[in-house]
């Protein structure tokens, strides 16, 4: 309790002197404490009138106790939410995940293309390729983590030596 | 007597029935077979996005991709859409080409003016294809698509629907599908042998 009365007063220290890049960095700070890594975090650029887009990223947990993503949010967008998607006989449903998703200790995930992702929806501006854009992912241990996204057509691909173009989600 | 020939009459009724009803859920699960060659689908008359009148016309004299969809989709339909045009770009890279189309689920929203800002976003060469609610249904129907709205709130609607892109060639024949989740070089392979076919 202590600590986090201290690591409150830091950040508010931290907006205060630095702004908001410095507090993002001090929760990413708590956060990679519990082993967490974010990497690869990208969305998938809107086409003309596309008021939705997916979100797409892998979340290391390095640490001993499971974390769970239950929440995400974003200036540019209006709502988000956490989804998966199941090809079921041909067709590609798409449902909320009420409960997040749940890294196991020690366990990687990654919300790719064709699988779970983080749904922008109501989206206030178009998302163009090479733009950067902050959203905050909330996991139930540490927290608010600030996680700069990196804008492209064809977000979940750069895991596969960096040169395929197809949905290939085998690596 | 008479009860026999009455017995017999609702007999042979029945078969009849249960025989063009089998011949009804053939029909509709399973696309016209003529011979060896397969049509898809049924004749129709809707718009491109372009705002031009199109028909199953549209499918003659060149080999064709189609896919069903709608621009707020957030995922599969932009996938779709941009592998298909890089994949035609190695297609074409060898001289032939497909044309690729884009058929709405969601005519309300997807209007031609929707369209016409959605469709070159992935290249030229795409042909969007929307129109009356009832026209653009009874279409989706006729090529056994599944849709089906959800997550359905203040702001909008999502659409579940078949992910599958339906392969022509350029007769208009029904040549095989590529799944959401094959592999960039067999559907490669699949568009490079159908645009072979002559
Ligand atoms: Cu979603």
């Amino acid at each position: 309790m202590d600590r986090k009365a201290g690591f409150l007063f830091l950040s508010a220290l931290y907006i205060t002197f630095f702004g908001l890049p410095a507090a993002s960095l001090a929760a990413e700070n708590i956060c990679h404490q519990q082993g967490l890594e974010i990497r690869q975090a990208e969305i998938r650029a809107t086409p003309p009138n596309a008021p939705v887009t997916g979100g797409y990223l892998h979340i290391h947990n390095h640490g001993t106790s499971m974390q769970r993503l239950t929440a995400a949010s974003a200036d540019f967008s209006g709502h988000t939410e956490i989804h998966q998607m199941i090809l079921e006989a041909g067709v590609m449903k798409m449902s909320p995940l009420k409960d997040g998703i749940e890294i196991a200790a020690g366990g990687h995930i990654q919300l790719k293309p064709g699988g779970l992702h983080i749904m922008f929806m109501q989206l206030k501006q178009p998302l163009a390729p090479s733009d950067m854009h902050q959203a905050t992912l909330t996991f139930d241990k540490c927290g608010d983590v600030p996680v700069l996204f990196k804008v492209t057509k064809t977000p979940g691909q750069s895991d596969s030596a960096g040169h395929s173009t197809g949905h290939t989600h085998q690596h | 007597m008479k009860k026999i020939i009455i017995i017999a009459a609702l007999f042979i009724v029945t078969l009849i029935g249960a025989y063009s009803l089998s011949e009804y859920i053939a029909r509709q699960l399973y696309p016209q077979n003529t011979g060896a060659r397969m049509q898809l689908g049924s004749p129709f008359n809707l718009t491109a996005h372009t705002g031009e009148a199109i028909t199953e016309q549209a499918f003659q004299g060149t080999p064709s991709a189609v896919f069903f969809g709608f621009t707020h989709c957030p995922e599969v339909c932009p996938t779709t859409l941009n592998d298909l045009t890089n994949l035609r770009d190695e297609v074409t890279a060898g001289k032939k080409t497909f044309n690729i189309f884009f058929i709405t689920v969601d005519p309300a929203r997807d209007t031609v003016a929707a369209l016409r800002d959605y469709i070159p976003y992935f290249g030229d060469g795409i042909t969007g294809i929307t129109g009356e609610e009832e026209a653009v249904y009874a279409l989706a129907r006729a090529w056994g698509i599944f849709w089906e709205k959800n997550n359905i709130t203040e702001s909008g609607y999502n659409i579940d629907h078949t992910a599958t892109v339906f392969l022509l060639d350029d007769k208009g024949y029904f040549k095989g599908t590529i799944d959401y989740h094959e592999s960039r070089d067999i559907a490669l392979k699949k568009l490079e042998r159908l645009t072979a076919i002559r």
